[in-house]
Parts: C-alpha cells; sequence; structure tokens
C-alpha cells in the first residue's frame, strides 16, 4: 500500500471534521474498551499471563531462527512448503507464481494485515487474477476502494447508513437498512466465491514450530471457508509469528481475544497443519506458508526488538486519545495508532512518516493496555531519537528547543532572561489573568487562552524572601 | 516511610520551569507543605530544567547535560520533590536511560532516582501524612496527570488527602485518568488534535458539575484552563498542592486577573 | 526461494549476534518440544464440567441439551429441527451414520456442499473452560461440514469434555499427530463488523447446537 504518512497533518484535521467518522469512531471507542475491561476483570491470573506471554515471545524471539528453521521442517513434514520473502516483492512473486502454477483465476482472502503490506491485491489485480475480501468489514473497504482503518475491525470508518449506501450501489440491490439484512446480503453475495475460487489466502494469528501450524483467530467463518474449499491455500505471513509449542500459543491465545474485543475465545480458532491427508475427503492439495521478513529480522537486532512481542491485537489504539480522535485513515498507511507510529517508520521510512512518532502526548496508556508488555512510548521516542540525529526535525522547533537547552544549561543567564520576559507578560495580562492571543504560540492560542505568568519566577521571589530573612 | 524523630529529612524543591515561570504560588504552597510535614527545606539555584522537552524530543545531549546539571545541584539533599508528575517521573525513572554507556553516571543517577518524589505522593507515601489542617468549601473534581498516573502510580494519593480537607466535595469526571492533550510541544505541534483531546476533557469537567478542577501538573493545569476560559466556562482551576496547602482562597485562579 | 531464505537466517543471527546454535544448544531447545510445558490457567479447578461448559456455550448463543443415550440423538435432534422448518437432509459424521434416524431423514457421509442445510458432527472433545467443541479433520467429518451449511450440531461425549484448553493438546497427541485441521468453535458464526453491532450467522453456521451424551 502506498503510504501517505507524510499527510498525516492534513488528514488528521479533515478526520477531525468528518462527522461520520466521528460518530463511527465514538460507538467504537466504548465498546472495545468496556469488553476488554471487562474480560480482564473476569481472569485473575491476567497479570500471570501478561509475564508469562512476554517470556514466551522474548525466549522464542532469541533463538528465532531454530524456531523458524523448526517450523519449516514440519511444514514439510505434513506436505506444505515454505516460501521466505526479504522483502515485499519476494512474497508478492511468491504468491503470483503459486497461483500462475495452477492457473488460479479466483482467489478468496481472508483478512491478512501482512498482505496489506505487501500490496498483495493490486500485484495479482495486476496478474488478471481476480481477487475476493472475504472478512466482512475487508469486503466492505475492497467494494469502497479503501485502505483498512484499524488491525482488527478494517471498517470501523463506516456508519451503517454509508454501508447500506455501499451495497445498494455495488450489489445492484435494493436498499436495506438493518444489520441483520447487509449481514445476511454479504454472506449470500460471498457463499458463490468461497466454492468457485481457484485459491484461498489467509494470514496467520500464529504460527507453532512444534507441529508446522499456522492459526487463525475469528468469528465469520470466512477464514475457514478461504483455508479449506480452495485446492490451494496459501498463508501470508511473517516471521515474528513464530511460537514454540501448542501450550505456548494457548497462553498467548488467551490474552489476544480477551485485549483485543473482549472474548475470552472467538468463535472460531483454527489450526492448519500441512495439506489434506490421503484419508482426508476435502482440504488443500497444495498448502504454501509464505514468511515475511521486511525489516524485521533488523529490528531483532536493534532497539525495537520489543516490538516484535506485538500480537496485533489492537488494544493499542482502542485506547489512544490520538488514534480516538482521528481514526487509522489519518496514518496513512496499514498499521495505524501506537503500534503503526512504531512500524510505519521502519517498514517505509522514516523521513516519510516523521509525524507518527511525533503525534503523541507520551500518555501512556497504550503501554498500560498492551497485553505484550510493550513498551511503545519509548519506542516512539527511539525514533524521535533517530529523527533528530538525521537532521529530520522542523527547522524552527529543532532551534527553539536548541535555544531553550542552551539557556537551561546556564543557570544564571536563564534565571536571568526568564526573570525578566516573565516579568512583562505578567504585566500585559495583569488585569485578565490570560492571553487569547500569542506570537509563535498560536497553536495554542487559537482555541486556548494562555495563562499569564503570576508575578515575578518563584526563584526570585524565594530569593528576596531569604534575603531578608 | 521516615522516622520522623531522627532529624528533619533535608529536602530539595525541583520548582520545574512552569511553575517557577507561570505560578509560583503552587511553589510557595509546595514549601509549606513540606514545612508543615516537618522537612527542613532548600532551593538549590543551580536549577532550571530537568531535559524532559529534550528529551522527547530526540536530543540526548542537551538531556543529558541538564539531568548531570540537575543531579549535581541536589547533591546535598536526602530527597528531591517536585510539584509535577511529569518532571518527577523524568527525573526518577529516565534520568538511569539517559546514562547506560556511563557506570559513574549512571550510578549518580540511580542514587537520585532513588530520592526523587513527586509532592503528594511524597507526602503521603513517605511522610505519612495524613491529615492538613486545610479547609476548602467547595466541590472540587480531579484529573489524572498521565506521567504521575503512570509512571509513577499516583491516583490514590490526591484523593485521599483531598478528602480530609474540611468542606471540601469530590466529584469525580468520567475518565479523569484520560490525556488532557497537553503532552509537552504535542499542544503546539498538532493543534487540532490537541484541541479536540483538551475540548473532551472539558466536557467531561462540565459533566461533573464540580465548581473547581485540579491536578498535579501545571502543564496539563494551563492547558485546561486555557480551554476553559475560551469556553467562557465558570469553572476555576488550582493546582492540588494550593487548595492542600490552604493557599487557593486568596489568590487568582489559573488564568484568572484580580478581579475574578 | 533459497536465497531469500539463507538471506533471512543471515539477517536473524547477525542481529542475534551469532552463529547458528550448536548442536548442543538445539538439543536444549528441542527438550521443550517433548516437555509440553504447561503455562498459568485460570483456575476453574472447583467448577462442574457440564456447567461451566453449558454457561460460556450458551453466553455466546450455542445451545446445547443432554440425552440419555447415542440413540436418542435423532429424535433430539428432530425435536430440535422443528421450529427451523427445513428440509429433512443432513449431512452426518459417519461415526453416527448408524444411528437408528427417522425414516423421513436422508443422510449422507459425504464433504458438505453449498446447499446442504443441516450437518451433525462428532465431537473430539469439548473444553469447559471457553465453552469450546473441537473437531478434528477426519474422513468421518470432513471439514467443510463444519462451516458451509446453515445448522450444525454436534455430538458430544460427555467423557470427552476437558476442563482447560491445553488437555485437547494431550488428547491430540495420544491419538497421534495434528490432522490437517483442527477447530475449536465456540458458538455460530458471528460478526461486528457493521457498527459494532453482533450479528450472528455471518458466513459459517447460523445455529450451533450440542447435544451432550454419556
Amino acid at each position: 500500500m502506498k503510504s501517505t504518512s507524510h499527510a498525516f497533518k492534513q488528514q488528521a484535521t479533515i478526520a477531525l471534521h468528518d462527522e461520520r467518522l466521528q460518530r463511527a469512531l465514538g460507538k467504537a471507542k466504548g465498546g472495545f474498551i468496556n469488553k476488554r475491561q471487562a474480560a480482564i476483570d473476569a481472569l485473575p491470573v491476567f497479570g500471570d499471563l501478561r509475564k508469562r506471554a512476554k517470556e514466551i515471545k522474548n525466549h522464542t524471539l532469541e533463538h528465532l531462527d531454530f524456531y523458524l528453521e523448526r517450523f519449516e521442517q514440519q511444514v514439510e513434514k505434513n506436505g506444505g512448503q515454505v516460501h521466505w520473502a526479504e522483502k515485499p516483492e519476494d512474497a508478492r512473486q511468491a504468491i503470483i507464481d503459486i497461483c500462475r502454477s495452477v492457473d488460479a483465476k479466483k482467489v478468496t482472502k481472508g483478512k491478512s494485515m501482512v498482505s496489506e503490506e505487501i500490496a498483495l491485491n493490486q500485484a495479482l489485480e495486476e496478474v488478471d487474477v481476480e481477487v475476493v475480501e472475504t472478512d466482512l468489514g475487508e469486503y466492505i473497504i475492497q467494494l469502497a476502494k479503501e485502505p483498512p482503518s484499524h488491525i482488527i475491525a478494517p471498517a470501523v470508518h463506516k456508519t451503517r447508513e454509508e454501508i447500506s449506501d455501499l451495497f445498494h450501489d455495488k450489489h445492484g440491490t435494493p436498499r436495506l437498512e438493518e444489520v441483520p439484512e447487509l449481514v445476511n446480503e454479504a454472506r449470500q453475495m460471498l457463499r458463490e466465491q468461497f466454492i468457485s475460487a481457484d485459491v484461498g489466502i489467509t494470514g496467520a494469528n500464529f504460527l507453532i514450530a512444534e507441529t508446522g501450524s499456522t492459526i487463525i483467530v475469528t468469528n465469520e467463518g470466512n477464514g475457514d471457508l478461504t483455508a479449506s474449499l480452495p485446492k490451494v491455500h496459501i498463508v501470508i505471513t511473517s516471521i515474528e509469528k513464530i511460537v514454540p509449542t501448542l501450550e505456548d500459543v494457548t497462553t498467548l491465545i488467551r490474552l489476544l481475544g480477551r485485549s483485543a474485543t473482549g472474548q475470552e475465545i472467538t468463535s472460531y480458532t483454527s489450526f492448519f497443519t500441512g495439506k489434506k491427508r490421503d484419508t482426508d475427503i476435502d482440504g488443500p492439495e497444495q498448502f504454501h506458508v509464505v514468511l515475511l521478513d521486511n525489516g524485521r529480522s533488523e529490528m531483532l537486532g536493534n532497539e525495537f526488538r520489543e516490538m516484535l512481542r506485538c500480537i496485533r491485537c489492537g488494544a493499542c489504539m482502542n485506547h489512544c486519545p490520538v488514534y480516538g480522535s482521528v481514526g487509522g485513515h489519518a496514518y496513512g498507511w496499514v498499521y495505524p495508532g501506537p503500534m503503526g507510529s512504531v512500524l510505519t517508520p521502519l517498514m517505509t521510512s522514516l523521513e516519510e512518516s516523521s509525524h507518527l512518532p511525533n503525534a503523541s502526548t507520551f500518555c501512556g496508556r497504550c503501554a498500560e493496555v498492551c497485553p505484550m508488555s510493550i513498551p511503545l512510548p519509548d519506542l516512539l521516542r527511539q525514533h524521535r531519537i533517530r529523527e533528530y540525529d538525521q537532521g529530520l526535525q522542523a527547522p524552527r522547533a529543532k532551534w527553539a528547543l536548541k535555544l531553550w537547552a542552551f539557556i537551561a544549561k546556564r543557570p544564571r543567564l536563564y534565571h536571568f532572561i526568564v526573570s525578566k520576559k516573565i516579568r512583562v507578560l505578567s504585566w500585559l495580562g495583569k488585569k485578565s489573568g490570560r492571553f487569547s492571543y500569542m506570537p509563535f504560540a498560536t497553536g495554542w492560542t487559537k482555541s486556548r487562552d494562555l495563562p499569564a505568568p503570576q508575578g515575578e519566577t518563584f526563584l526570585s521571589a524565594w530569593k528576596k524572601q531569604q534575603g531578608d530573612v | 516511610m521516615i522516622n520522623k524523630s531522627k532529624n528533619p529529612p533535608y529536602v530539595g524543591l525541583f520548582i520545574t520551569c512552569l511553575v517557577d515561570s507561570f505560578r509560583p504560588n503552587i511553589g510557595f504552597a509546595t514549601v509549606k507543605l513540606l514545612e508543615q510535614a516537618g522537612c527542613k527545606l532548600g532551593v538549590p539555584e543551580q536549577q532550571t530544567c530537568c531535559g524532559q522537552p529534550a528529551f522527547n524530543s530526540g536530543d540526548l545531549e542537551d538531556s543529558r547535560a541538564l539531568a548531570r546539571q540537575t543531579i549535581d545541584a541536589f547533591a546535598e539533599f536526602d530527597y528531591v520533590v517536585a510539584p509535577s508528575g511529569s518532571c518527577a517521573s523524568m527525573m526518577k525513572k529516565h534520568y538511569v536511560e539517559l546514562f547506560e554507556e556511563d557506570t559513574k553516571w549512571k550510578q549518580k543517577a540511580e542514587q537520585f532516582s532513588a530520592k526523587c518524589f513527586e509532592l503528594v505522593s511524597f507526602l503521603t507515601d513517605v511522610l505519612g501524612v495524613e491529615d492538613l489542617a486545610a479547609d476548602f468549601n467547595h466541590s472540587v473534581t480531579y484529573h489524572d496527570s498521565c506521567s504521575g498516573l503512570r509512571e509513577l502510580g499516583v491516583q490514590e494519593q490526591p484523593r485521599q488527602l483531598l478528602s480530609k480537607i474540611q468542606g471540601l466535595t469530590l466529584k469525580e469526571m468520567k475518565e479523569p485518568y484520560v490525556c488532557c492533550g497537553f503532552g509537552g510541544t504535542f499542544c503546539v505541534k498538532f493543534p487540532d488534535i490537541s484541541t479536540r483531546m483538551v475540548s473532551d476533557k472539558v466536557e467531561n469537567i462540565q459533566q461533573s458539575q464540580a465548581e473547581i478542577l485540579l491536578a498535579g501538573d501545571l502543564g496539563c493545569l494551563m492547558n485546561m484552563a486555557g480551554r476553559l476560559k475560551r469556553l467562557d466556562s465558570p469553572v476555576k482551576v488550582y493546582h492540588v498542592a494550593e487548595v492542600l496547602a490552604g493557599m487557593a482562597e486568596n489568590t487568582p485562579a489559573i488564568g484568572e486577573g484580580e478581579k475574578e | 526461494m533459497s536465497k531469500a531464505r539463507q538471506a533471512v537466517l543471515k539477517n536473524l543471527r547477525s542481529s542475534l549476534q551469532r552463529d547458528a546454535l550448536s548442536s548442543d544448544a538445539t538439543a536444549q531447545l528441542e527438550s521443550r518440544f517433548t516437555q509440553h510445558t504447561v503455562h498459568e490457567q485460570p483456575d476453574l479447578s472447583h467448577l462442574d464440567l457440564l456447567e461451566r461448559f453449558t454457561e460460556k456455550l450458551t453466553a455466546l448463543a450455542g445451545t446445547i441439551e443432554s440425552v440419555d443415550s447415542l440413540v436418542d440423538v435423532p429424535t433430539a435432534i428432530e425435536a430440535f429441527l422443528k421450529p427451523h422448518d427445513l428440509v429433512s437432509a443432513a449431512v452426518v459424521d459417519k461415526r453416527l451414520i448408524d444411528l437408528p434416524w427417522a425414516t423421513g431423514f436422508e443422510v449422507s457421509c459425504r464433504g458438505a456442499q453449498g446447499a446442504d442445510k443441516i450437518s451433525i458432527s462428532l465431537a473430539f472433545a469439548g473444553i469447559a473452560e471457553t465453552g469450546t467443541i473441537t473437531l478434528l479433520s477426519c474422513a468421518e467429518n470432513p471439514v467443510t461440514m463444519n462451516f458451509l451449511p446453515d445448522i450444525h450440531i454436534v455430538v458430544l461425549h460427555k467423557q470427552d469434555l476437558l476442563l482447560h484448553i491445553e488437555q485437547v493438546w494431550a488428547k491430540v497427541r495420544e491419538a497421534g499427530a495434528m490432522p490437517r485441521t483442527v477447530n475449536f468453535i465456540t458458538g455460530p458464526s458471528r460478526t461486528a463488523d457493521i457498527e459494532q453491532t453482533i450479528q450472528l450467522g455471518a458466513h459459517g453456521p447460523r445455529f450451533f447446537h450440542v447435544i451432550v451424551v454419556p
């Protein structure tokens, strides 16, 4: 997907004034937050599971080469094939080659953020393969020709009215108002697609080294139909999703549903291991796992390693006040919110996405709710450090801060200048106690008054007091 | 909890650049609270800024310089107390991170960190203050500033002390723990988003029907007061220390002039 | 793409600041695969398995009943299907084909097709912790049976009702290797993709009914 992260500020402003979007975001936020809280309140061992999950993932990352090789061995043992992909183009090519080898005309897809990361749909369409998104949220945005705005609920930015309009327009059917009717129409439309697809492509929430299994955690059943009906099942996934054993993955599964949607378990949690067995009546004859790197092996060796623990639950963005105000599209790429602000600069470029790590107050709510204990504000700060070192910051802001630091490192000069400036400001603001306009601070005074200083600085007053004493 | 029968704790007041410049009354309230609780106080002149703006802008070099300056300025004290969760957490949690590669300064930072505290939690958790001889006949709502809350665990302590103030009614707002949108340079870099966040916060404040807004961080307070005033709200804004020290009534609230 | 494989492994090892692990180191790691260490679990030891299973399954819109024996299953199913007013035909798990099905009730053993309305499976296990049914893909119960029809009915032997998820893995290992598909199913299919409103019957079955037998 082509990034528009450089336009974050404009996109955010548009989002703030988009009434429909604001209504949709308002509805979603409370639901996700309250449901997660209820699920966690009902699970006394949640804290222990969190600690254990961090340990499991850290152990796995420390031995990632071993576990990936073992996974590959097991996939092959069960009649499957693993395709390693260093970059997005490698992954796209591997998938195109598989589709070509079976003369595929139509592909059904379960939801996969990695497939967005590599811009798979467009690549397939360019070689005349029809791509049908089957997850309802993904189906909706495919019809609307929009990117996903949330990693769990891709169409969270759409209101019911918008979806009614969309279905009426694209399906050519009478306009439906109620949710059950809309869902039912999507079910009817997609049924035939599942059955007639040549290839089914899913993602994977986790990969298990012990058994060579890939897992999808879903509610709709579309992922399972995608994985089980066509002759070929391709899993597009990434190298950090691996977990050692079935027991290890069970701990993570207990955290994922609760953190994402407040569910103890989803309607369907499915484990796929290799191709169909000789005794099976249905199931795919070919099973392929495409393992994408795209910068993750580099993250393993630098200050962003902890980000590799992410299990893509979305809790961070659900609780982020910035995401909650502007929605996912403002971020301009595949992954939004706090986790997206860490990943996007690493997977696209820091230059392209420099606003993202800055669009944060470091309130810390994301880190608080992250089931994998990822220190997201610290990682965002690491990007700011890189930006500073690479000279990517806006010059005016940078020099204002440099000036501040210069003065602050010289206490006498600092106290002299500050007390003078404050005297002037407090004199100017004495009567009303505030300014409705302040040059160089119009970002503030456009919507807020600026409280005036009380009088002299504390340190001047204190010094005087002590002098009197 | 310290043993007060021994020598009085020698506390260095870290005034914070905002309090120093914009509202010394908070500083004097802090002094009163600490002396009332039996501390011997000092205010070193060599303090300016804790370095957080530089740190959050990725300028590690200046952060380290300011950290060293601050650590040295407070060398003689048993404790370093700041009327601000964000400055206190910068000093307590992040100074150590700045000196990972520097053994000498890492150690100094660790020792310094052990003696840094945010004001209200210092009063309750270290000095064991349980009661305050102050009254304030108003309804009050309390905003939990992010750093104090999430980095230092300051949440119960201010409510505990406020409950001891005569005549004070606490009216909790909806989601007091959600960020007000200040975030240091964030509010001027992303003013539209910041305005949305502070407007949401103001709505919660107004819904609480409290007359007074309190918090422990002047940055947050100025941000919320600024928006409240722009919207012509009658809600008055003070730092929690001012109320706890009985020094709120005779001073104009934040953002108000002498006549209001 | 073995060039990519080499490159990725090389990058990983360079980030980990080491070469490929020695055989001693890998032997240690291998032990994790044989130990199957179970980690922290919710404490549910005091609960009645069937009560807990019922509570969790019904909270997620599944339905459940108990019958005295396997031979009572066809009648129970007939009663369950009555209000649905569908064609009396079902795709049935081979292991259940010899039950006394009513003469008007057409049963077949095959993969499910788009037109099939009802499927009847035999559960590998039930998980009381989450109200979940576990099904393994096999010749007797092909996977399509679990997802294509509108109504999915599952027969569960009480002795196969386990407490925690991890116990299923122990059972799978006992039975042999992992099959092509292990399905954990908890209630009917659902979606919340339209204004966060939960709607049952997205792409998978609209109804999920469990019949517990001894």
